[in-house]
């Protein structure tokens, strides 16, 4: 039976926010996998940023919960939703479950993971169906990079198939003269 | 100062403030970060070998790309 977007959102987001915590678990689907992997890339490269966001969670979930849903209606208010924008207050709200976490409130994690998926399916739903939910996220995010190695091993695969084929050749005509 | 009623400092505004300022920077950081993967999915998407191959062997000889899957799995005969 399909689950609802409020449901897979959930689930992908407590999926990521244990393993930020620190979560050895496997992913719970490839879709998890692909946010994983995203977050992680995003949240390497803006480290400072979200650092400098972890104070911002008190010891209160709700309180976390309040200035997420604050900072997602700012997020769209200035040219609407974008999958960078999305992935971004994911990785944010990665951060304020994190340190929740650290401070050892273990339902914030939960917690704040709701709030979002609620925010999400309910008043984003729209822009995310006609994204192609979550399907969407997995081939804007996929792995570019990726097939890029694929497409240089196989000009190299030719290259070394036409350098094997010239040799010979040579061989033969040496052989042959 | 005398006769003035000694305000609390603002609280209330600074989370407020503190939501702004990080809506802000995450926007900027989305939008960079969403420019960046657009950018990397259509380099992808030139560089694919088919792209090129289709185009320009495959679809003039009415055959199917030749370089397309090469040296990948299963791309060969002997079942490799």
């Amino acid at each position: 039976m399909p689950r609802s977007l409020k449901e897979e959102t959930a689930l992908l987001l407590e999926d990521y926010f244990q393993h930020r915590a620190g979560s050895a678990a496997l992913p719970c689907s490839p879709t998890a996998g692909t946010l994983r992997r995203a977050a992680a890339e995003l949240e390497r490269q803006e480290r400072p940023f979200f650092r400098s966001c972890a104070p911002l969670a008190r010891a209160e979930p709700r309180e976390a919960a309040a200035l997420l849903a604050r900072v997602a209606a700012q997020l769209e208010a200035d040219g609407g939703l974008n999958w960078g924008r999305l992935l971004a207050l994911v990785v944010f709200a990665g951060t304020l479950a994190a340190a929740l976490a650290e401070r050892g409130c273990s339902d914030g994690p939960r917690c704040l993971a709701a709030h979002l998926a609620a925010y999400l399916a309910e008043e984003r739903g729209e822009w995310l169906e006609a994204h192609g939910g979550w399907d969407g996220f997995c081939r804007f995010f996929g792995r570019p990079g990726l097939e890029a190695a694929e497409q240089s091993s196989t000009i190299g695969n030719a290259i070394v198939a036409a350098a094997a084929g010239i040799g010979m050749a040579g061989l033969a005509f040496l052989l042959v003269r | 100062m005398p006769g003035r009623t000694l305000r609390k400092a603002a609280p209330p505004a600074a989370p407020a403030e503190a939501a702004a300022e990080c809506a802000l920077e995450l926007t900027r950081i989305g939008d960079r970060w969403d420019l960046r993967q657009r950018l990397l999915n259509l380099l992808a998407k030139l560089f694919r070998p088919g792209t090129w191959a289709a185009r320009g062997h495959g679809e003039r000889s009415g055959r199917g790309p030749w370089l397309c899957g090469f040296g990948r799995r299963g791309s060969t005969d002997i079942g490799r």
